[in-house]
């Protein structure tokens, strides 16, 4: 049927307002991607025009000890952080969502950390993890040199140590994470818990037949983001390691910026970038994928 | 009556923020930015940008001469400098000549000079030297130097840096050391007798730290005479000196304890607080910059130290010391080339230099430096610094066109010692392959093989 006047009206009245956004999208976020994967060919300076290599920046990538590192210590970052993330963060919604007295008091706390900069959290992380006058070592000693004669470790100085503390920092923001499970456990229909009360369920069983089925969509959103997050740590190791010591926690956006704009290698950057894009999107499905099925949509048919 | 509506508010407001803007911004021009002049004495005059890096008191003594420049030189030349601050100036510098819109002037370092020259990114200054017949002889070489690529000039060096061996004399009494050491075996030696542990054997304080501050893990090899290439395409053409320097540093980390070093170095505060290590007395020696002594006035002006060149592992007649220098550029497709060259001729002349250079409490460019330059700069060991330029032995650090692979790979190599995870010969290999990788596809790509160094 064709549109009215007056409909057609409203629609431009409505694709002039969403016009910033569809502007800002095509030149800031569109434009980028479809140029970068064009510059992944070349090799381009960004200062002088771009000569067309073929595959050869791929094939530098796959013989490129630095990106395999870096890839090692992402895919170790990833492995730690999003478990522990996910597990703090739901432990954590779980107890909020349980207590009685004071949970906005402590929802508002634990969300806290998440207003603060990333500059400023990772500064604040390099005091914390500072080996002789840090807070973090400042508690372990006595246990450490009491029970077992060792000493705290030297944290961002040692290669065995700067990952494990960035994995334990990234803790340090799992406000948000927390705040969407409660805000999903407190739809949870009450009369399940009922019901399972009923049938004799206790704390966990209720929790792990009841609550976990029910937000099992958050879960999965949570873990998506979390392996997309994880792909994209750039600041703290930036400002908290600079990548080293000796490459330990060199992540793969921080090598990206490297090439980029210290060696000026922008052509080689773009194509490093369009690998990481495909890590992120390989993982991100396989994510899906194995969610299908142990996943809980209540609109679902059964 | 009319009623005011958002359209008459908003446009209200923004003529009301646009005035606000412009008064504070006289404000600043009168009162507070000294580079600033008023505006009714720049009218007719060509309006250059001068992008420049520096924050704190470096900052302010471009802003005194720029001001200067603004209120004397400018006049005559007909040119106003707008002097702007701006952070990662390499990158922004980059983008915006890619752009098609570079400032007319950038304050970058020198080791930036000669990736932006191999990629065309700068105005070459030749033409402007030969126009004016402008007197290159009166600067130290090796600061010309550090802004020559491929024998030409494409910046001039504004304030220059050399490096040497800084030690606390206090500390020196203790131990009855009188003179400072002039081999890496004598530093050595002292090192240890600095070195002070308590009572449950934790190191509270060290002779000599590779790690402090960590700048230059890659350039140790320098002072067991180690070349980065020879001047035909191959990287680190004599293994030995720089496997030797890194064997000395990982004699070091196995003397103390790699945990030990990691845990003591960490707890070092930041270079620039009164928490740095030598200022605080944690470690007895360090190899620092000209820019030191502003430091330690900062935050410890009762330290007792002095400074000799830092020792090499044969003793030399002439210290080996690194040169660099911040430098002023006009960038690529600069709309005011030949203005921005009246500018920077001021500002590296007698007159520009003595007010940047003592302004910093750094040494010149120039090889005479005026009378009273040395006794009104807040640096004791100025002229120490200035004489260090002229050795034969110093090393020009930016004229290696693949300057920041090879200290990334460097330094991993350092690390990969220090912290235990390889030897010195293989650390060294690996990184010499990704080097000669890197400089062979540099070489292929800009048909130029960088001279010997």
């Amino acid at each position: 049927m064709a549109m009215g006047g007056r409909q057609r009206r409203r629609n431009m009245v409505g694709l002039l307002f969403v016009s910033p956004w569809i502007c800002g999208l095509g030149l800031f976020i569109l434009y980028p991607f479809f140029a970068s994967i064009l510059y992944g060919f070349t090799d381009y300076s960004v200062l002088r025009d771009p000569e067309f290599v073929g595959t050869d920046n791929y094939a530098g990538i796959a013989a490129d000890p630095i990106f395999w590192q870096s890839l090692k210590v992402v895919l170790v970052f990833a492995a730690f952080s999003i478990p522990l993330g996910v597990v703090t963060a739901l432990s954590l919604s779980i107890m909020l969502d349980a207590g009685k007295r004071g949970v906005s008091i402590y929802r508002a706390i634990f969300y806290l950390p998440q207003l603060v900069p990333t500059v400023v959290v990772a500064i604040l992380w390099t005091w914390l993890f500072n080996a002789e006058f840090g807070l973090v070592n400042h508690i372990l000693r006595w246990p450490l040199q009491t029970f077992f004669g060792a000493r705290p470790p030297g944290w961002l100085a040692s290669t065995s140590w700067a990952l494990p503390a960035l994995v334990f920092m990234s803790m340090w923001q799992v406000g948000q994470m927390t705040i969407i499970y409660l805000a999903k456990i407190q739809d949870v229909p009450q009369d399940l818990y009922e019901a399972a009360a009923l049938d004799g369920a206790g704390f966990w069983s209720k929790t792990w037949n009841v609550t976990l089925p029910q937000i099992s969509p958050i879960i999965l959103f949570n873990v998506v983001m979390a392996i997309i997050g994880c792909f994209q740590v750039f600041t703290e190791p930036y400002i908290m390691t600079g990548g080293g010591p000796a490459r330990a926690t060199h992540f793969l956006s921080l090598y990206i910026y490297k090439l980029a704009f210290e060696e000026y290698r922008m052509g080689y950057a773009c194509a490093v970038a369009l690998v990481l894009f495909l890590i992120i999107l390989g993982l991100t499905m396989l994510a899906l994928r194995a969610a299908r099925g142990r996943v809980y949509y209540a609109g679902e048919e059964a | 009556m009319k009623s005011i509506g958002i359209p008459h508010l908003v446009l209200g407001a923004l003529v009301l923020a646009a005035a606000a803007v412009a008064a504070v911004d006289r404000y600043e021009q009168k009162h507070v930015r000294p580079a600033f002049i008023d505006p009714d004495d720049w009218a007719g005059r060509t309006k250059l940008t001068y992008w420049e890096k520096w924050s704190g008191f470096e900052f302010e003594a471009i802003e005194k001469a720029v001001g200067r420049y603004n209120r004397t030189q400018g006049r005559r030349d007909r040119v106003y400098v707008n002097l702007i601050n701006t952070s990662q100036v390499n990158v922004k510098t980059m983008i915006f000549t890619a752009g098609g819109q570079p400032p007319d002037l950038a304050g970058n370092w020198s080791i930036y000079v000669a990736p932006f020259a191999e990629r065309g990114a700068l105005t070459s200054l030749e033409k402007f030297i030969a126009a004016d017949q402008f007197d290159l002889d009166a600067y130290v070489p090796a600061y010309l130097e550090t802004c020559r690529y491929r024998d030409q000039l494409w910046a001039m060096p504004t304030v220059p840096a050399t490096t040497a061996l800084f030690y606390n004399r206090k500390m020196f009494r203790e131990i009855g050391q009188d003179s400072p050491p002039r081999t890496i075996a004598e530093l050595d030696a002292i090192a240890r007798k600095l070195d002070r542990r308590d009572g449950a054997g934790n190191l509270v304080r060290l002779g000599f730290l590779h790690t402090e501050p960590g700048w230059w893990k890659w350039s140790w090899g320098y002072y067991f005479g180690g070349r980065i290439t020879d001047g035909k395409g191959k990287v680190l053409p004599d293994m030995d000196p720089w496997v030797r320097s890194l064997a000395w540093a990982d004699a070091y980390a196995s003397h103390y304890g790699r945990g030990a070093v990691n845990s003591v170095q960490s707890g070092f505060g930041k270079f620039d607080s009164p928490q740095n290590a030598f200022v605080a007395g944690r470690v007895g020696m360090v190899i620092q910059g000209v820019w030191m002594p502003n430091f330690i006035n900062r935050y410890n002006r009762g330290l007792e130290y002095s400074v000799a060149p830092f020792p090499s592992e044969k003793a030399l007649d002439e210290p080996v010391t690194q040169v660099e220098s911040d430098c002023i550029t006009i960038p690529k497709g600069a709309k005011h080339p030949e203005e921005a060259w009246k500018f920077i001729k001021w500002l590296v002349s007698p007159e520009g230099q003595s007010i940047l250079c003592g302004g910093q409490g750094k040494h010149m460019c120039l090889k005479k430096l005026p009378a009273d330059f040395a006794k009104k700069n807040m640096n004791p060991h100025v002229e120490f610094f200035h004489r260090l330029g002229f050795s034969r032995k110093a090393y020009i650090v930016g004229r290696f066109p693949v300057l920041s692979k090879f200290r990334d790979e460097m330094g991993n190599a350092f690390e990969q010692v220090w912290q235990g995870k390889a030897k010195p010969g293989d650390a060294l290999e690996a990184a010499r392959a990704e080097i000669q990788k890197r400089l062979d596809e540099n070489v292929a790509r800009w048909q130029y093989v960088p001279p010997e160094q």
